[in-house]
């Protein structure tokens, strides 16, 4: 039995890395990559209808204009049905199931696929987000509307965004100047450690004096980090334990 | 543009040669292994040579690289009209109408409808991630939750306006086991209790596994000829009283809760002569039992929003008040990818030419079956119904 050639297979990660989301998108899709990036919330419309159109394409499908603009779009919709994914085909998703997805009809017009935070309830208002996913992507998220206690923790939220709150953090460049003020900035931030890369470990290193003003305990342990990766430049590292 | 205010009839041409190829839940064989099984079993059925066939219809969605015109070559057909129907669960009332016209208009004598779809142990991942541009860039990467998801977020949407319950979905699913146990062919072969429905792990909330087809490998076919023909082949046949088709309607609704059929369904019956109360046998498209029920209101046989007391009120067994999938659709039998649009035609096929043998509906004369495909994004574009009718035998 010969294989039959089918659709192209995503590309596998290196081995021993994390499953990343899926990564394919048309070209006129990544117009929401640079929104994203720049940290605005932005979809297509129509230069001469004005209609937003969503997901991305490359007509109009009201007035066939072929020349859809990306263009930042109100950020409010209301959230008119929601699921709870409990079995996925994707290798990433399901390391993270349960997984929440809504369908939010924006303020703007189209219907949206989203992200969905856990606080969101359905017939409700909802605050729209491009986000950058694992894989670099661009996805949309909603969140509720208004603020709800703890919003920051939602698990699917903490994919898409790189609060240090809680998080273990690598500085793999100990020596850069910048590198003390990052770990105090960090661990102020509410991360749960730094790891602070060091090229050159036989060399003295004064971190510490970043660390011992932004915790209240004693002098942190150091202690030599694994070094998981052949690519990353410490070949051993510090840590403080805020 | 003005249209025609009648379409014209399907006089004088008929459906014929009902084909399931037994399905398998996971093959290595190819979709041609598959596609050219259904094509042995109309030949023997019609008492043809495969080269008699001069019309080819086909509806696969693992045939790549291969289109239609590739599996002549490999199949050794010659045909004078060829159609490659990538329409999912569309595809079968899709190429019974395309056929049908050409046999009447003399392009083809005998049109062989066929979809095949084979399931290896990646194919379902790469169809789910491959289907189409706006799901690839737009729902995919949102849970990869595939069909599952999309249609959750429909049969939500359903349970909120109109009140139907798990409950509503699960009589449907327990009707259709017990229709499936009829039929040696179906897949699942163990009894289906609405408690087992009810406790089944969820999938995709409010879907439970027994909302969710099995994919599996299969194929499905029948012929389309003119009446004279089937008649020189000794051929029992069904009559085409009418179909509709329609792609994308109802753009403005903001989740899906009625399909084409809605749109098309005067002229369903108009043409036919007929009104819903004179259908004997109904096979919907069933992909979830929440489109079942948005079909029970969209061709006519109760109103918008109703289908939840149309269930309660109903019994959808083979011998049932309202004989509905009695092969047990593709909720028991198995979705054999594409194949699963011309499930419910073939079924009918069978049921109204009186050859369902353990599946028979009594008296089952006037048949319909309808097709539900393409979840492009957020909704399935593509609708289709066919009407049949088999003599007296």
């Amino acid at each position: 039995m010969t294989k039959l050639p089918g659709p192209e297979a995503p590309k596998a990660p290196p081995a021993g890395a994390p499953p990343l989301p899926p990564a394919n998108r048309s070209r006129t899709a990544h117009g929401l990559t640079r929104a994203a990036a720049e940290g605005r919330f932005a979809l297509q419309r129509c230069p001469a209808c004005a209609r937003f159109t969503y997901p991305p394409r490359d007509a109009c499908p009201k007035c066939l204009c072929p020349a859809l603009e990306f263009v930042d779009a109100p950020e409010g919709g209301l959230l008119v049905s929601s699921t709870t994914i409990h079995a996925s085909v994707d290798p990433y998703f399901r390391e993270h199931l349960p997984w929440r997805q809504g369908l939010v009809t924006a303020d703007c017009g189209p219907p949206i696929i989203v992200h969905l935070h856990r606080d969101c309830v359905e017939g409700e208002r909802v605050r729209l987000s491009l986000q950058l996913d694992k894989a670099g992507q661009p996805v949309v998220f909603a969140r509720p509307a208004t603020e709800t206690p703890n919003m920051q923790d939602d698990p699917a939220w903490q994919e898409m965004t790189a609060d240090p709150r809680s998080r273990r953090i690598l500085i793999t460049n100990g020596r850069h100047p910048a590198a003390p003020a990052l770990a105090r900035a960090l661990l102020q931030a509410g991360a749960a450690s730094v790891d602070v890369g060091l090229s050159d470990p036989d060399e003295a290193f004064d971190g510490g004096c970043c660390a011992r003003r932004t915790t209240s305990r004693p002098l942190p342990s150091i202690s030599p980090m694994r070094d998981r990766s052949p690519h990353l430049p410490p070949r051993s590292a510090r840590r403080w334990i805020s | 543009m003005t249209r025609q205010p009648v379409r014209k009839s399907y006089d004088g041409i008929v459906a014929a040669v009902p084909v399931s190829v037994p399905y398998e839940r996971y093959s290595i064989e190819s979709a041609h292994w598959w596609i050219a099984r259904a094509l042995k079993g109309l030949c023997e059925g019609a008492g043809i040579d495969h080269r008699d066939i001069d019309g080819f219809a086909m509806a696969s969605f693992t045939t790549a690289p291969d289109s239609a015109v590739g599996l002549t070559q490999h199949l050794g057909l010659s045909p004078r009209w060829l159609d490659h129907v990538p329409m999912g669960g569309v595809a079968g009332v899709v190429s019974l109408r395309r056929a049908a016209r050409a046999v009447q208009a003399g392009d083809a004598d005998i049109v062989a409808c066929v979809a095949g779809d084979t399931n290896q142990v990646d194919t379902f991942r790469k169809t789910v991630a491959h289907f189409s541009r706006f799901a690839q860039d737009a729902s995919y990467p949102y849970g990869a939750g595939g069909a599952n998801a999309s249609f959750a977020l429909i049969a939500r949407y359903y349970m909120n306006r109109f009140g139907a319950r798990r409950e509503d979905f699960g009589k449907l699913c327990v009707a259709q086991r017990a229709n499936a146990l009829k039929n040696p062919h179906a897949l699942m072969k163990t009894p289906l209790t609405l408690d087992d429905y009810m406790r089944a792990r969820p999938i995709a909330e409010p879907l439970h596994l027994f909302d969710c087809v099995m994919p599996c490998a299969g194929a499905e076919a029948f012929l389309i000829m003119r009446e004279e023909t089937a008649s020189a082949l000794g051929l029992p046949f069904a009559r085409i009283l009418s179909t509709i088709e329609r792609h994308h309607a109802f753009a403005e609704d903001e989740v899906q809760y009625r399909g084409g059929w809605a749109r098309d369904v005067g002229e369903l019956y108009a043409m036919a002569g007929i009104t819903p109360s004179e259908i004997d046998v109904v096979q919907t498209y069933d992909d979830y039992p929440v489109i079942s029920m948005m079909q029970f209101e969209d061709l006519g046989f109760c109103a918008k929003g109703e289908a939840p007391d149309f269930v309660r009120s109903h019994s959808f067994e083979i011998d049932g008040s309202f004989p509905h999938n009695t092969s047990g659709g593709q909720l028991s039998a198995g979705q054999a990818g594409a194949a699963g649009g011309h499930l419910g035609i073939v079924e009918c096929l069978r049921q109204v030419t009186g050859r369902a043998g353990p599946t028979q509906v009594e008296q089952a004369r006037i048949g319909l079956a309808s097709g539900f495909g393409m979840i492009n994004y957020d909704r399935g574009l593509s609708s289709g119904a066919v009407i049949l009718w088999g003599e007296t035998q």
